[in-house]
């Protein structure tokens, strides 16, 4: 499903070249459940950004059912992120101007996926936040913003969801609420996800969690 | 100490943000703080020298010739005299072999004036200097020589005799205080006038006594002895102290600056509301230093003090740039300005302005710094309402500055409070609009919908720009046509016009003078006869009291005026094509003055109704050579008096004056013969005719009004630029505020053209409805201000409008597309592990 073989990525800071990942590999099958943990500064989000196509490695190659990023063009491998990629972010960055339907409603309308309005407003009611499609995230708490963040991730049935700490700004009990409710959801499509986490007790959920040392998946 | 080193860091570490805040504020002050410097350096010239413009310390004049017993009853009213001359004038056709003009003739009298002077081109001085002119010798103003195609020592005739030309003047300390004042001088002596014989009965002259006191008395001591004079003489004189001539010259300067004042306020707030969004989007970005400041123990007092004094030095910095360029500029600018207001001003630095300037940008620091900085300092989000209350000093303080900037009185103040009465209007209706335009979901292209959202639910945002960009279009499509209009009302129908006015023609000189113009090739037209009268009696009210107690001050000093003064009659039974009754009716046919149940018949021109606040039916009685007659307003009628032909405030029906001791005024009409000839020939054959070229008067006129205008054409693009500096400042502000969202768009997957358009729609869309709306209000605006002032003559300007109505959004697309750009490239994995 997802295969990342021989990456290499440094980043360049003038004459200085900081190594984040030597000879990476790194395979997640379709339906899994995989934790990432990681001291800060390990490469966690970097691993993430080449996952999601946004930065390229500087060696190696990335698999996502069979496609290799590399034979992509720029404009191809954005248009194959939008279909086959959710994400959730610690920050939840839902779009501001955007209330909760819209929000969930606009990786559907990239990805052309038919009735958006109607299978958004029934993801929405499935976490819980059918009453609130017309608020806007300013007027949603965090829990509810997250909610709206997984319903928005969701929706165009992607292949793998990429989830950032996604509990990292809720207290323990929301938090847990919010982790029960991706769960379910991701079990129920059978997604793959990848969730890269500080907490022993949410990468417990996760049939197999990884630690990045040096640049490695151990 | 630590406040100082903070604040300089900041000044140091966002070099880009200082530099367009001090370009932005620069722009916004710079024309207000020149036009203000140019008025304190004219006003304080026109303080120190009102006594030159005078030339003495009291001037009582008089259309006719004084009588010793009125000398003697002056005298006997007035403080201890130490000089006194008694001084003439007279206008009258001058020729030369080739040309011939209405000009002014002043006797010259020896020791005045007391103040001022000529000085000549030869260098030498009167009446510190030079001698008087000898009998056979006039000192002209080089526009006479001009005019006539004449040169210093030629012969020139005046009335039945010859001078020479003896010395041309270069400056004139009485130039602008003569009752005739565009008319160029001729100064004669008292023997010279005598022989011309231009002084006969019917000739318009003026005489005056000049007086100089003992004591040393001061303007607005003068003043008041000019108000007691006033009172006790009788009333067909005129008093006038030096305060009289700075009022005139201010009055010309004040019709020059009032419109740029308005124009300057309206790049000054235009200039404030940039910086309010500019100093708005570096708070925000310093938000979280602020936080950490406070965390680390610094007070919330010293983070205040702080950020005040980091904007007091932004606005300081500016505004030292601005004074050092108008003290650099003023020596080129101000020669211009002078030729504008006819005065030749000393420049000035007065340390006062700049003092008072310092304060008011401290103000400007303390009002506009305290609402931004607080709610960032207290962490918590403030609610709308909150945020209008606490601008609530930095509205106060703007409409104190529009009040006193402004000349003419309450004029800016008024102008500043129907701004903001627009602006609560715009701001009130338009979120009405908008939250009626809200629609959840999305539309099938994303980019509009993206748009349509963004600009309905930043609603703050979205008004701001298009209240601005509404108000700058509205007023800019607005002055340029009402320039246009007035010029328009000036030059439609020239050919139609008169050519000549007659003024002063006796009665049994007009079948002479018809057939002489005939001969020419033109026609006598508007033959009317004219009487002065004085009304003294409205309703059976004395005039001078009735002027005195009724209505607001304006109108009591404008009536006080015109019941001091005489006023041409004249009659007639017929309307002109250029009169319309708007009120009342026809006159009823000829008076017949043995029937005395019938009253006498009076029509007023509308407007000199309400200047005397008389109206239909009230009875009038008037002073005619000392006799009492009583009329009846039957009519009021409007005139349009743009097409030049000669009319009057006050009509009668014919058969009242026709006895009357009269002079006659005519036109002569426009054709294809030669003027200068036709002028040559009627002051050769009629020398005590006064013929004025209405082409000149109109032209020079017209130049006025077109200099004015394309001063404000040209002020008007000024703001333009400070309005699209403000934009740009908003969309910067506001793509700053977006670029999480622009990420969050891009890895979601939506593409970056997609984003861009919807930028571009949502500016766009503000940009163009706001520049649309601007036009058509200003266009309706100038269409009603054409109608009411230049009897519509309404000047459509579609290059203008149009020219706004591409420029404006087309500019404002530029303006998003290059931050979108900037924004729109940067990698989203930002997003991730924040």
């Amino acid at each position: 499903m997802l295969e990342l073989k021989s990456l290499k990525k440094a980043y360049h800071q003038g004459s200085q070249s900081i190594e984040i990942f030597e000879n990476l590999n790194f395979h997640v099958k379709r339906g899994e459940r995989v934790a990432i943990m990681g001291k800060s500064g390990s490469g966690k989000s970097t691993l993430l950004s080449l996952i999601s196509g946004i930065i390229k490695p500087d060696e190696g190659d990335i698999f996502l059912n069979a496609t290799a990023y590399k034979d992509l063009k720029e404009s191809a491998l954005n248009d194959f992120r939008a279909t086959n990629i959710g994400f959730i972010f610690q920050n939840f960055h839902l779009v501001s101007y955007l209330n909760a339907l819209e929000n969930v409603m606009l990786p559907a309308k990239v990805c052309k996926v038919s009735n958006p309005k109607e299978k958004a407003i029934e993801l929405l009611k499935s976490v819980g936040l059918g009453h609130r499609l017309d608020h806007l995230p300013s007027e949603l708490s965090g829990g509810e913003k997250q909610r709206v963040a997984i319903a928005r991730a969701l929706i165009h049935n992607p292949k793998i969801i990429l989830a950032d700490e996604p509990s990292g700004n809720l207290d323990e009990e929301t938090g847990n609420a919010v982790m029960d409710i991706l769960f379910e959801l991701i079990k129920k499509n059978n997604t793959t996800l990848i969730l890269v986490t500080h907490s022993q007790e949410v990468a417990n959920r996760c049939e197999k969690t990884y630690e990045l040392v040096s640049g490695s998946l151990t | 100490m630590l406040i100082v080193e903070l604040v300089f860091k900041a000044l140091a570490r966002s070099k880009s943000f200082s530099l367009l805040f001090i370009f932005n504020f620069s722009l916004a002050i710079a024309a207000l703080a020149y036009l203000q410097f140019f008025k304190v350096s004219i006003d304080s010239s026109l303080e120190t020298q009102a006594k030159s413009l005078l030339g003495s310390d009291l001037v009582v004049s008089s259309r006719f010739p004084i009588s010793t017993e009125q000398e003697e009853d002056i005298k006997s009213k007035l403080p201890e005299i130490k000089s006194f001359t008694q001084g003439v004038s007279t206008v009258s056709m001058i020729a030369s072999k080739t040309r011939a003009r209405l000009m002014q003739i002043v006797k010259v009298n020896e020791g005045f004036p007391y103040y001022g002077g000529l000085v000549f081109k030869d260098k030498s001085i009167y009446p510190k200097g030079e001698g008087l002119p000898k009998a056979n010798e006039v000192w002209v103003y080089q526009e006479v020589l001009d005019l006539l195609n004449l040169k210093l020592g030629d012969p020139l005739k005046i009335g039945k005799e010859n001078f020479v030309i003896k010395k041309v003047i270069k400056d004139d300390t009485l130039k602008t205080i003569s009752f005739s004042g565009f008319m160029p001088k001729i100064y004669i002596s008292e023997e010279g006038l005598k022989k011309s014989e231009l002084l006969q009965f019917g000739s318009t002259a003026s005489y005056k006594l000049n007086y100089l006191f003992k004591e040393n008395l001061d303007n607005d001591r003068l003043e008041e002895i000019e108000n007691k004079l006033k009172e006790s003489i009788d009333q067909s004189m005129r008093v006038l102290s030096p305060n009289d001539g700075r009022d005139r010259l201010l009055r010309v300067l004040n019709f020059v600056t009032n419109f740029l004042s308005l124009v300057s306020l309206v790049s000054f707030f235009l200039g404030l509301v940039g910086l309010i969004y500019l100093y708005s989007g570096f708070l925000r970005k310093h938000q979280k230093d602020i936080t950490v400041l406070n965390d680390l123990g610094l007070s919330k007092r010293n983070l205040t003090l702080t950020y005040l004094l980091h904007l007091f030095i932004l606005i300081s910095i500016s505004s030292i740039i601005v004074f050092s360029l108008i003290v650099f500029t003023a020596q080129f600018i101000a020669p211009m300005i002078q030729k504008l207001v006819d005065f030749d001003f000393h420049f000035l630095l007065d340390y006062n302005f700049f003092m008072q300037s310092s304060l008011v940008l401290l103000a400007l620091s303390l009002t506009i710094g305290l609402p931004l900085i607080l709610p960032l300092l207290q962490r918590e989000k403030q609610n709308f309402f909150k945020t209008v209350l606490s601008f609530i000093p930095f509205i106060i303080l703007l409409l104190l500055l529009s009040h006193f900037v402004s000349p003419a009185k309450n004029v800016g103040f008024f102008f500043a409070v129907a701004m903001l009465i627009l602006i609560i209007l715009f701001f009130g209706i338009g979120a009405f609009l908008l939250k009626k335009f809200d629609f959840s979901g999305h539309l099938e292209n994303l980019s509009l919908s993206l748009a349509l959202k963004n600009i309905v639910r930043q609603k703050k945002t979205s008004l701001t720009l298009f209240t601005a960009i509404l108000l700058c279009t509205t007023l800019f499509s607005l002055i340029p046509q009402i320039g246009s209009s007035l010029s328009n009302a000036l030059t439609l129908s020239v050919d139609d016009r008169p050519r000549f006015f007659v003024i002063d023609a006796k009665e049994e000189q007009i079948k002479d003078l018809s057939v002489q113009v005939s001969n020419m090739g033109a026609k006598l037209e508007n033959i009317a006869p004219m009487i002065r009268g004085r009304i003294v009696k409205v309703n059976d009210v004395d005039f001078k009291k009735l002027s005195k107690n009724n209505g607001d001050d304006k109108a009591k000093t404008e009536r006080n005026e015109l019941s001091n003064r005489s006023v041409n009659l004249s009659y007639r039974n017929e309307l002109k094509k250029s009169e319309e009754i708007i009120e009342g009716r026809a006159f009823s046919g000829v008076y017949d003055s043995k029937d005395f149940s019938k009253p006498i018949e009076v029509s007023v021109e509308k407007r000199y109704a309400k200047r005397i606040g008389v109206n239909l039916g009230d009875r009038l009685v008037f002073d005619v050579l000392g006799l009492k007659l009583e009329a009846i307003i039957v009519n009021i009628r409007t005139v349009k008096w743009t097409e030049f032909a000669p009319n009057f405030f006050l009509l009668l029906q014919e058969g009242v004056l026709d006895d009357a001791p009269k002079t006659v005024l005519a036109t002569i009409s426009s054709g294809d013969y030669d003027a200068q000839q036709m002028l040559l020939t009627l002051s050769d054959l009629f020398p005590s005719l006064t013929v004025v070229d209405v082409k000149n008067l109109f032209e020079s006129f017209l130049g006025l009004v077109n200099d004015v205008t394309a001063i404000t054409d040209k002020m008007s693009l000024y703001s333009i630029i400070i309005g699209l500096l403000m934009s740009f400042i908003i969309i910067q502000y506001q793509m700053n505020l977006q670029k999480n969202n622009i990420l969050r768009l891009k890895m979601i997957g939506v593409k970056n053209k997609t984003i861009r358009n919807s930028f571009l729609i949502e500016f766009g869309l503000i940009s163009l409805s706001a520049s649309t709306l601007g036009i058509v209000l200003g266009s309706i605006g100038s269409y009603v201000i054409s109608a009411l002032l230049f009897n519509s003559y309404w000047d459509f300007r579609p290059d203008v409008l149009l020219l706004y109505f591409f420029f404006i959004p087309i500019l404002t697309l530029l303006i998003v597309s290059f931050f979108t750009s900037k924004i729109i490239h940067q990698k989203e994995n930002v997003l991730f592990g924040e």
